[in-house]
């Protein structure tokens, strides 16, 4: 390998040399080298050692389309780990290792593991995981030799930031297709942005030369063309990694994700070249004809001095023609065909005028590996139907071997972007068969190959691409099945069997033309099961270049056509993305009330209860947390409490039909609901699920004030609009929530101390038990109603979001005499558990009707209708699956259960707990329980705790406390 | 009485930086707005003397910096931009009114501008503000996982995006926003009649 000449079109600076190491040797290069193409120009065949069988690897595709050259680097005082090589820019001052070795690449003591490959067999993984005993080992074992580059724990989270960008249409893949789609879109009037992986843009158009230069001239043109057209955004060194619903692509960029929302997508991405598979096709020297043009014509480097092209295409002459332009000495072209092409043979022509034999009809059987770990030496033998004569073959020595034997369009994207494709014969190759509304396909990825076809394809996507955005008919038809080529581009089965294997199919999992015969042998012979049991297509590369061969093979193995095989969709991201990029700046919303200031100088320790931010408690000097929750309950109980309940979904609604909205909407009665009054509403689905609860209140005839739970006030106020529409009602719904702020002040005081900071009448016979009272507390408009949530008397204080501060220390202060307390969301759940009151969600799931969580009497069966009403009709009939009850444990000093923990009936699964808690009010430990309706109508049950220990529980009624209700009520008990 | 910024808490702990910050953040909570929604809004408006946008999610705003925002085909967002509006105030005090509705509005409200401003935009908001041409745009959008309204003004240095978000959002929404900002070399600028309290406007 050597630095050529300066050729026209280079992308190396040669006035920019840069220095770097490799594995510690000093090396150098130019600005605009890759660490590939640099490392290629100072003659370094070994580059990196495989995954499985540490054996010696040398470039392959010089695209990032193989995982051979992915490296560790130190720069600037980072390391930077997997560091893809073929694409990654050489910088001045680079420490480059090899990943994957023990004692550096060239003295690997891992490479023994070579010549263990017979004990490694396919499907190893899980044979040897298939013991519990021997697990531990083996993880351990897997563990210490697997991994590619080493992590730097030692260095500093980078907070990659994400961007937006938009388009009329993104043109995915700036080769001869896609600059000429891009200039066809932008020419109709629309924005473009073009992207590429590549530094520079041209793909094929400008290495793929064939020894002659027209196609790099005129791609040169479109080059130019688009860099000056003022509707066409060029972004290079970019690759779209992932599609997502309409239109949404991921953008990977050097420093950034972009994700780009676009009116229409034209992918124009190409194609992967193919390696042939033969015994030891492995070692450094044998690459790719388009890696071998990349470095020639992008790099100026000569991959080798002396090669032998093994093909089934033109491009392959091609490939040998410009190895003579560049005076690399051809052995020989060698084609699996029996009869090649005119557009081949056309091209053999001009090589054997210079000398160049060419042998049709055979195939390499083997390598043979030079002192240097390179290829040495080839051996070609006559080809019959799919196998290798055996009869004597043909030396070659050579140092170079370049396979041009087909190509796997890149339509990894195409398939998340929900195409379909089909099998076409003429191309050899997958093609879309339909294609997503707003997705345009053209070029190689759509199996058209010729140049001058695929500028014409581009030009119709292009054009079409940006009819669909016009909302416009297109102009140009489909080129779809007028290829424009003279031969079919790919072999179907470019593969030599060999007894002593190494003939690699998968060169990121080391994975052999046997191990394919073994897996379906064993019977994962679907093209899922194999790729799972031999891990084809599941390395760095993502199968690139082993996908297309696995279900060559697996045809074979079946006897059956390819298109009778399928195709696998990868996932997002289908290509390599640095974790920067995605561990960058999260964003998640979090809510908080206008009193978190006031909550802190409180001592309040926080929770997130969904999006919002509630006080759990109020810490206390000296107090442990169950003694200060424990305080917070007494203070409710015996005296007064306040807390922050404007987490509470908070919506109005307006307008004639308001009344028969919430008639149909929750399963109680609100038409009859007198102004001035709340009313307990239970919400459901259309299986009669309890999906959520609230108050209801009647602000005037057509006018209503409720609350939802905390975690629903989005989605229950975005259902509610939608029924609002459906049903054509006349009703308008504000979503109060967060403008809203709403305090509970409980406890047999309350009422004294609220009477200091208003004027509204709250004596028994003015401001009743539910009811909805709007008036001014401390100056401020608000809106009151008394409930019993928790048990006790108690006001709900509602109030504009400004002046919450205000009003919450005013109570506070007013208050000061009755050692008013505030109390968080712990006490709260003790409060209302005491009082048997039951939380949608926690002692309810998915599953659970008002008939199993004891509702009866929330819902009103005689109404014309409401959501879930048929349901609850049918289920009416039916007995209950699971019923919520009270319990007590027997013993009050007995260890507390936690929630979900099981309730037993003998050794049987009989139920869950729901929600448990230590009562100070009871003394005892009280919880609610869904359990099976055998267990509901016993005495009692046992409940499995932690270690498995159990404790007695025994059914209790509802409520706990106060079962008259007469403290929330304020009516005289007998 | 005193009203509160729902961004109060952040005013009380951080300083502010200049108005000729490549990009900038003001706390404008303090204006004087109102909401209303329902079959008779619009016409409800005009009569009242507010100048009405005709299309859905468009805004007009008057000669006295009165900004009508139509959010839907009957919803409202009326904001005095500058001087308290007696005309606001006499619409807020109309109810009941046939046909329209109140629509609470306690929003956090903010004004982003400075010549990077449409750079922090794309960095938090997935939405192409650059195809505003007439200046008359209203946009429900999603910013940082926070629904969002904004309008965007022209203003002398760079276009300038008015800002709103419940008010429960409001502090998550300033303070990253700020933090963005602060990279790009901007931050958060003080904004007049607003330090904890502000009495601004109506009482």
């Amino acid at each position: 390998m050597k630095r050529l000449p300066p050729l026209s079109g280079e992308w190396i600076d040669r006035k920019r040399p840069l220095a770097f190491t490799f594995e510690g040797r000093p090396l150098g290069g130019f600005a605009g080298d890759t660490i590939s193409s640099a490392l290629a120009a100072n003659g370094q065949k070994v580059i990196g050692r495989s995954f499985k069988y540490h054996r010696p690897r040398g470039l392959l595709s010089v695209a990032n389309h193989d995982s051979n050259a992915i490296m560790q680097v130190v720069h600037h005082g980072r390391t930077l780990p997997n560091v893809r090589a073929d694409v990654t820019p050489l910088e001045d001052g680079m420490r480059v290792t090899a990943v994957n070795t023990r004692g550096g690449l060239a003295r690997d003591s891992l490479q023994i593991l070579d010549r263990l490959s017979g004990f490694l067999p396919v499907g190893f993984y899980y044979k040897a995981f298939h013991s519990k005993r021997f697990f531990p080992r083996w993880e351990r074992l897997f563990r210490d030799l697997t991994g590619l580059s080493e992590l730097d724990l030692n260095s500093s989270r980078r907070r990659t930031p994400k961007a937006y960008a938009f388009a009329d249409v993104l043109v995915i893949g700036a080769g001869p297709a896609g600059l000429a789609a891009a200039l066809s879109a932008a020419d109709n009037g629309v924005q473009v942005m073009v992207i590429d992986e590549n530094a520079w843009p041209g793909g094929s158009g400008l290495y793929a030369r064939g020894g002659q230069d027209a196609d790099a001239r005129q791609t040169l043109h479109l080059m130019e063309r688009v860099r000056k057209h003022p509707r066409i955004e060029l972004k290079c060194s970019t690759y779209a990694a992932g599609y997502y619903a309409d239109h949404w692509v991921a953008l990977v960029t050097p420093t950034e994700m972009v994700k780009v929302r676009a009116g229409s997508v034209v992918f124009a991405q190409g194609a992967f070249e193919q390696p042939a598979v033969f015994r030891n096709n492995d070692l450094p020297g044998i690459m790719l004809a388009s890696g071998a043009q990349r470095l020639l014509h992008r790099y100026a480097v000569a991959p080798c001095e002396r090669v032998l092209v093994l093909t089934a295409n033109p491009q392959g002459y091609g490939a040998a023609l410009d190895a003579l332009e560049h005076g690399i000495d051809v052995a020989g072209v060698v084609d699996l065909r029996t009869a090649p092409g005119p557009a081949s043979s056309q091209l053999a022509e001009r090589l054997q005028a210079r000398g160049v034999a060419v042998r049709t009809s055979a195939m390499i059987e083997a390598a043979t590996a030079g002192s240097d770990g390179g290829v040495r030496s080839v051996v070609v033998k006559t080809r019959v139907q799919d196998e290798v004569a055996s009869v004597a073959g043909q030396t070659h020595a050579v140092d170079g071997v370049w396979m041009s034997v087909g190509f796997a369009p890149a339509h990894s994207l195409l398939l998340q972007a929900g195409a379909r494709l089909q099998f076409e014969t003429s191309p050899g190759q997958y093609v879309p068969s339909m294609l997503p509304a707003g997705v345009f396909a053209c070029g190689k990825v759509a199996g058209v190959y010729g140049f001058t076809s695929r500028l014409a394809d581009g030009t119709r996507a292009g054009e079409q691409a940006a009819a669909y955005v016009q909302r416009r008919p297109a102009k140009l038809r489909s080129t779809a099945g007028s290829l424009g080529m003279m031969e079919m581009p790919n072999h179907p089965y470019p593969m030599a069997v060999h007894p002593k294997g190494k003939n690699f199919v998968d060169f990121d999992e080391d994975l052999q033309l046997k191990d394919f015969a073994n897996a379906v042998q064993e019977g994962f012979d679907s093209i899922e099961l194999l790729k799972r049991y031999t891990t084809v297509g599941m390395g760095p590369s993502q199968g690139k270049h082993s996908n297309l061969h696995a279900a060559r093979i697996l045809a074979k193995l079946r006897s059956e056509a390819v298109d009778r095989i399928g195709a696998t969709t990868a996932r997002p991201m289908f290509h390599p993305v640095p974790l920067s990029h995605l561990a960058g700046r999260s964003f998640s919303p979090e809510r908080t009330t206008p009193l978190a200031r006031a909550h802190d100088a409180l001592g309040a320790v926080w929770m997130l209860a969904g999006q919002w931010k509630r006080p759990e408690y109020y810490a206390v000097a000296g107090l442990s947390r169950a003694a200060a929750i424990e305080q917070e309950v007494r203070a409710v109980r015996e005296g007064a409490g306040l807390i922050d309940v404007g987490t509470l979904g908070k919506i109005e609604i307006h307008g004639p039909d308001a009344a028969e909205f919430l008639d149909r909407v929750y399963a109680g009665r609100y038409g009859t609901l007198k102004v001035g009054m709340t009313r307990y509403g239970l919400m459901l689905d259309e299986s009669g699920v309890i999906i959520d609860d609230g108050v209801i209140g009647r602000l005037a005839d057509e006018s209503f004030y409720f609350t939802t739970t905390t975690g629903n006030s989005a989605s229950i106020y975005r259902e509610l609009g939608r029924l609002a529409t459906q049903w054509n009602l006349k009703v308008g719904l504000v979503n109060a929530t967060g403008h809203y702020a709403a305090f509970n002040l409980a406890g047999p005081l309350s009422r004294r101390i609220l009477a200091r900071v208003t004027a509204v009448d709250l004596s028994q016979a003015a401001f009743p038990f539910l009811g909805l009272r709007e008036g001014h507390v401390s100056g401020v408009p608000a809106r009151l109603m008394r409930v019993g949530f928790v048990g006790e008397l108690g006001y709900e204080i509602h109030v504009p979001a400004d002046s919450a501060l205000h009003v919450w220390e005013t109570l506070m202060a007013a208050g000061a005499a009755e050692s008013l307390r505030p109390f968080g969301v712990e006490a709260q759940r003790v409060l209302r558990l005491e009082k048997g009151h039951l939380i949608v969600g926690q002692d309810t799931d998915g599953l659970t009707d008002p008939l199993q969580a004891g509702c009866e009497w929330a819902i009103k069966m005689d109404k014309p209708f409401f959501i879930g009403q048929r349901s609850l009709r049918i289920l009416e009939k039916k007995p209950k699956r699971q019923q919520l009850v009270g319990f007590k444990l027997t013993a009050a000093g007995a260890e507390l259960p936690k929630e979900g923990h099981l309730v037993l009936s003998g050794t049987d699964m009989a139920g869950r707990v729901t929600s448990v808690t230590r009562s100070p009010t009871l003394q005892a430990v009280i919880g609610l329980a869904m359990v099976t309706p055998s267990v509901a109508s016993s005495p009692g049950f046992r409940i499995r705790i932690d270690g498995g220990r159990e404790v007695d529980a025994v059914i209790t009624p509802l409520p706990f406390y106060d079962a008259a209700g007469a403290r929330q009520k304020l009516v005289e008990t007998p | 009485m005193t009203r509160r910024s729902p961004l109060a808490d952040w005013h009380l702990q951080s300083t502010y930086g200049t108005p000729d910050a490549p990009v900038w953040l003001q706390d404008c909570s303090w204006r004087q707005r109102f909401g209303c929604k329902g079959p008779d809004a619009a016409r409800w408006l005009e009569s009242l003397g507010f100048t009405v946008p005709q299309p859905a999610n468009s805004c007009a705003i008057d000669a006295n910096d009165v900004l009508v925002a139509r959010l839907g085909a009957t919803e409202f967002l009326i904001e005095a931009m500058g001087a308290p509006s007696q005309n606001i105030i006499a619409a807020r005090e109309s109810f009941p009114v046939p046909g329209v509705y109140p629509v609470v509005r306690q929003d956090a409200a903010l004004i982003l501008g400075g010549p990077r401003a449409t750079d922090l935009l794309l960095e938090t908001c997935n939405f192409p503000f650059a195809g505003d041409s007439d200046g008359s745009l209203v946009v429900m959008t999603s910013m940082i996982g926070v629904g969002v309204t904004v309008v965007p003004r022209r203003a002398r240095v760079a276009t300038e995006f008015n800002i709103w978000c419940d008010p429960s959002f409001g502090l998550y929404l300033w303070s990253t926003l700020v933090e963005i900002a602060k990279e790009m070399g901007g931050g958060a600028i003080a904004s007049d009649g607003l330090v904890s309290t502000f009495s601004r406007g109506e009482s």
